[in-house]
């Protein structure tokens, strides 16, 4: 019985020892990956409908870039809008008339030309579904099967802020809801299969009226665990897919891999609720923002791959204010502020966050916070949870994130206005903010940038919200896989690719 | 056998109301809303307004589950608040990939587990029946999670055998399906063997051998038929909850299976979709059971399917 068990052991541990070794094995050279005229993407998340003003998970964005184009575009080195479908466009001094002179050689996938009422149609639909992308238009008008004018409610610079962004896309006139199912577009690539959980193919769009695409067809695969992805574009199977920061280093000492980087637009933030005992106390709140470590934060997190956000308007979008150094980490002073508040023993608060995302960081913020005496109870919750939570102002404190190509869409949580909708939830009123961020929205140019500018001298101030960290978007591709190009707001454009 | 049949239909009526009531109003009570789930947390308050208008939520629950239950009695699951597919055509989509993936995964598992239990029985404390149940202790003990990406390593990274993931590639179906059929060796061998142990023991076996019937024929003809009842149950109940789908292997492998499809639409506050997929489960597991039961009759004709007792 005795030898019997030995044996067992012994035969047990080769197994392991084999399936260990197989398993730590280098991979295959996959330099001859899928082949020149399919590409293949892996997603992280599902794609199960396709509608711009519904759908905006971020599998969705790379459909959205391929097979659909935007009445602009924007250059992210200069700063400067781009024609697309629009060759040209005029603002009327009082910003109330945006009018449009659209491409005339371009067709839908179906073959039928693309005209001013396809984007009538667009709008009103926008305008409908509360989208956003629209903000303050009233209604359009159609001068001629080629321009457009939109006329405005009031003025409102963030229109074209947001006709660049991927969800802006123009869609079929009378397509209804079936655009979630039924994808026809004008971009570079058209739906050639779609079977719904498992991969979307798209194909090179011959009729198309820009650049030719390199690559005839790409196909999209549902992969949303991170480490299967990476395995697959190891093995040659795909050859690209968006990791998240964990799988950086695998993934780079990999000799057949490139690994893609950028910085994105997305702030992570700290919220503090105002209508929370102490926090309603702006000595409380400064002193818990130089107890913070965010250098900390990052490499608990990120794994190092992440910048300091010193405000809540990232570097790379326009209205940034530089000047702002952000609270530095000072322990004593964060004790000096808690004591001149009333607190020297400090107190207790939860800190509620959106479980898998900042699971690191907020151990950081409550090993930070230790230090000065205040007990943080963490309180991770699901995303929706979560979401309803933040929304009906009951956290007491809060990581949150918020990502976007314009500095509004940063700022306005500070609006008294978004207190019962939810945005606004650190409950945040302050008729001076309110006058800056309703000035913000009919200024343009250097005048709404300086105008944001100063929201953030205050946001820093009564440091309401504790801008954290900004992260760092990764992709992996085939070392010979050229023209990925990752944007700021984290999506993916694909549209460029080739061997 | 008619009769069975239809009093096993019957009986899926109330656990269809129930299991829609529950999931309902569970899904109901819980934080969150259907519309910022779909559209995002940032999306605005118009947009979520909208849809929340558009898909009837602002209604009082049970109206909504009212409204519901009208649409089941006519045989529509609705409609998915997501795609706005219709449930069933969604929930069809995926489930020839799912029974596909179970059947193989069975396969497996019985081909493995069915001969291995035999013989750890027949010779039992042998060094097979030592390394056999060890193993499918192991087999219990690991977590899918980790096989399946040991085996993603070894087969398709490292040996470039067999693909990573998806479910349309030549022998997509191999690797999630051992990762799963692991699990389920495990808890078949291990019934296997305790159950031919405990009829190898039986008087009739001792006469058999006594009357000179070859050892296979024993094994073969005497007391594995009659220790497959209990076998027979771990392995429907398994086919049942592998029909309910494999959400964690589902996930590594990148299968387009139930499992995937109901865990979305729970997380995502699509009821419709949600209620549907469990509701099919249920169906999916009743009907599991049935089989069972018949199989019972078959294997032992003194078991009657009316319920009388054995003759």
């Amino acid at each position: 019985m005795k030898k019997n068990w030995l044996k067992v052991c012994t035969l047990l541990l080769c197994f392991i020892l084999c399936f260990g070794l197989l398993a730590g094995c280098g991979g295959k050279d996959n330099s001859e990956a899928t082949g020149k005229d399919e590409v293949v993407i892996a997603t992280d998340t599902d794609l199960k409908a396709l509608d711009p003003m519904k759908n905006w998970n971020s599998s969705c964005y790379y459909i959205y870039w391929t097979v659909y184009d935007r009445l602009i575009g924007f250059n992210e080195e200069t700063g400067e809008f781009e024609p697309e479908l629009a060759e040209s466009w005029d603002i009327s001094d009082d910003g109330m008339v945006y009018t449009f002179h659209l491409r005339k050689d371009v067709k839908w996938h179906d073959g039928s030309d693309f005209t001013a009422e396809d984007v009538k149609y667009t709008v009103e639909r926008g305008i409908e579904t509360g989208c956003g992308i629209y903000p303050s238009v009233s209604h359009a008008t159609i001068i001629d099967p080629y321009t457009i004018e939109f006329h405005m409610l009031e003025p409102n610079s963030l229109l074209m802020d947001k006709q660049w962004n991927g969800d802006a896309c123009i869609i079929k006139k009378d397509c209804g809801d079936d655009v979630a199912q039924n994808v026809v577009g004008t971009g570079a690539y058209k739906i050639k299969e779609w079977v719904t959980g498992d991969h979307l193919t798209i194909e090179a769009n011959p009729d198309y009226w820009g650049e030719a695409p390199k690559v005839k067809t790409i196909k999209f695969v549902t992969m949303p665990e991170a480490n299967t992805r990476l395995v697959s574009v190891q093995s040659g199977d795909v050859d690209a897919a968006p990791i998240p920061a964990a799988n950086v280093k695998q993934a780079s000492s990999d000799d057949n891999l490139t690994v893609l980087s950028k910085e994105s637009t997305q702030v992570n933030y700290i919220g503090l609720n105002v209508n929370c005992k102490p926090l309603d106390n702006k000595l409380v709140r400064q002193a818990i923002a130089y107890a913070l470590d965010k250098d900390a934060m990052i490499e608990a997190q990120l794994e190092g791959h992440g910048s300091v956000a010193n405000t809540m308007v990232p570097s790379s979008i326009s209205g940034h204010n530089a000047s702002i150094k952000g609270y530095e980490l000072n322990i004593e002073k964060a004790k000096e502020l808690l004591a001149q508040a009333g607190y020297p023993d400090g107190f207790e608060i939860e800190l509620a966050s959106v479980a898998g995302k900042h699971d690191l960081a907020t151990q950081v913020v409550q090993s930070n916070l230790k230090e000065i005496g205040i007990k943080v109870t963490l309180k991770p919750m699901d995303a929706t949870a979560f979401n309803d939570y933040q929304n009906t102002n009951k956290a007491q404190m809060f990581i949150g994130y918020r990502s976007s190509s314009n500095a509004d869409f940063y700022v306005k949580i500070m609006h008294s206005n978004n207190i019962e909708q939810g945005r606004n939830a650190v409950g945040y009123k302050d008729a001076d903010m309110d006058k800056m961020l309703n000035e913000s929205y009919v200024a343009m140019g250097e005048a709404r940038d300086a105008i944001y500018a100063k929201i953030q001298e205050k946001i820093h101030d009564e440091a309401v919200v504790l801008p954290l960290y900004t992260s760092t978007v990764f992709a992996v591709v085939q070392k010979d896989l050229k023209g990925v190009d990752l944007l700021s707001t984290s999506g993916i454009d694909f549209s460029g690719i080739y061997y | 056998m008619l009769k069975y049949i239809v009093k096993r239909l019957l009986l899926l009526i109330p656990v269809i109301i129930g299991t829609s009531a529950l999931v309902f109003f569970i899904m109901a009570l819980a934080p969150g809303d259907p519309a910022t789930a779909i559209l995002g947390a940032d999306a605005e308050p118009e947009a979520i307004e909208y849809l929340r208008e558009e898909l009837g939520l602002n209604d009082p629950e049970i109206v909504q589950y009212g409204r519901y239950m009208w649409d089941l009695i006519h045989g529509d699951l609705g409609e998915s608040y997501l795609t706005g597919k219709s449930v069933l055509e969604e929930y069809f989509l995926r489930f020839p990939a799912t029974f596909k993936l179970t059947l193989w995964s069975m396969v497996i598992a019985l081909l493995i587990s069915i001969p291995i239990g035999i013989i750890s029985a027949v010779k039992q404390y042998s060094l097979i029946d030592n390394v056999g149940m060890v193993a499918a202790l192991a087999g219990l003990s690991i977590p899918n999670f980790w096989l399946g990406l040991m085996l993603i390593m070894v087969f398709s990274l490292n040996l470039g055998l067999l693909p990573s993931g998806g479910a349309t590639a030549p022998g997509a179906v191999i690797l999630p399906a051992i990762t799963i059929g692991t699990g389920m060796t495990a808890t078949i061998t291990r019934m296997t063997r305790s159950s031919m142990l405990e009829t190898v023991r039986q008087d009739y076996i001792r006469t058999a051998r006594a009357k000179g019937v070859s050892s296979r024929k024993v094994i073969t003809k005497h007391a594995l038929r009659n220790a497959l009842i209990p076998i027979v149950t771990v392995v429907c109940m398994n086919f049942g909850y592998c029909l309910a789908g494999a959400a964690t292997s589902e996930v590594v492998f990148s299968w387009p299976g139930i499992g995937r499809l109901t865990i979305d639409a729970i997380n995502s506050q699509d009821r419709p979709l949600a209620i549907g997929c469990l509701i099919m489960t249920a169906i999916m597991i009743s009907i599991c059971n049935a089989i069972m039961d018949i199989l019972y009759s078959v294997i032992d004709p003194r078991i009657r399917l009316s319920g009388g007792g054995k003759k």
